[in-house]
């Protein structure tokens, strides 16, 4: 569940967590990056893609940032239970591919956030949610916030040489597949590298591919955008797509292993 | 019964392109570079060839050609 910290209700909470971010920091060289983290933290940024845009430390938080993340998750923690779904999901796209009688794949850049998952789970009835990821057990982990009968709808595949088969054959009608295609190179934290072989996978099952990209609105709404891709089309055009659906600031490569 | 040892040779050797004599049972599966594409053409390529669904957790333990066909082996007695 994603709380919007920013309804009036929280005003004092966040002014107090302001002032004490304050007490906490040093002189004016931090302020900047203070204000930063908490901006990120009201707008619910989450904290892999804070940490990833840093400047200019990539990756490194200060101990005030590390605090406002760690208040946060524990928020979240806290007020699970009543808090509202702040997601919107654009695309009627996404009941097609409900609809559809193919395996439905969904790539979303990075690996998937909570939101991400909360939301697909909703809108595609009771399917159960296969997530691809390099090191499951961190992702789910990080999925905290899934919790009840929805946690028990996810499963999480360890991104190997054995993948694809374990997708496969997981795959059932009943089942959505959810993966990232690209990872952080390394020559650039800020360039992304696409792995061809999930658009190749994608191809071969003649899976409806649905491209997701996550966004904070001036609400702190988190909105999830989507895009169908028809099945028909060759792995290159698929992997040109996702870019051209990823925001403009993000730089990608395609990768020549197909390892996901 | 179908021999499998031919069957995964074969299998591999179409893949990667290479003669299936050399591909021995004591060849390293590493060796062969496979991604995870290829896994997944070589063991949907030997189900169908064996008829036996092959057990994912059981084929990743496999560190050779020998313990690949041994696996495969076991499933089928299982199946």
């Amino acid at each position: 569940m994603i709380k919007n910290y920013f309804g009036s209700r929280y005003v004092g909470l966040w002014v107090v967590i302001i002032v004490a971010v304050r007490m906490l920091g040093g002189k004016s060289k931090k302020r900047a990056a203070d204000c930063a983290a908490v901006y990120a933290w009201m707008r619910h940024v989450p904290l892999s893609l804070y940490a990833a845009h840093r400047q200019p430390s990539y990756g490194q938080l200060s101990r005030q940032e590390k605090l406002l993340f760690i208040t946060r998750a524990g928020l979240r923690r806290l007020f699970n239970s009543d808090a509202p779904l702040k997601v919107v999901i654009e695309g009627a796209q996404l009941e097609q591919a409900a609809l559809s009688a193919r395996p439905t794949m969904v790539v979303c850049p990075h690996f998937p956030y909570p939101a991400n998952l909360i939301a697909l789970m909703d809108r595609f009835g009771d399917k159960r949610l296969i997530v691809l990821a390099l090191d499951p057990v961190r992702v789910a982990t990080s999925h905290d916030e899934i919790i009840g009968d929805r946690r028990q709808r996810v499963t999480y595949i360890k991104s190997d040489r054995y993948c694809f088969v374990r997708a496969k054959k997981a795959m059932t009608a009943d089942a959505i597949l959810v993966v990232n295609p690209d990872s952080r190179g390394n020559a650039s934290p800020c360039c992304n590298q696409i792995h061809m072989g999930v658009f190749e996978f994608a191809r071969r099952m003649q899976a409806n591919l649905l491209m997701m990209q996550t966004t904070v609105n001036r609400d702190g709404v988190v909105v999830l955008k989507s895009r169908l891709c028809p099945p028909q089309s060759s792995a290159q055009a698929m992997a040109e797509q996702f870019v051209a659906h990823q925001k403009p600031e993000k730089t990608y490569t395609i990768a020549a292993e197909s390892v996901a | 019964m179908v021999d499998v040892l031919s069957v995964v040779r074969h299998s591999l050797a179409t893949l990667k392109g290479i003669s299936p004599s050399e591909i021995t049972p004591v060849t390293p599966l590493d060796s062969f570079g496979l991604d995870s594409l290829d896994t997944l053409e070589l063991i949907m390529d030997i189900e169908q060839s064996v008829l036996v669904e092959v057990d994912v957790a059981r084929v990743a333990e496999c560190k050779t050609v020998g313990d690949l066909v041994q696996a495969i082996q076991n499933a089928a007695l299982h199946s």
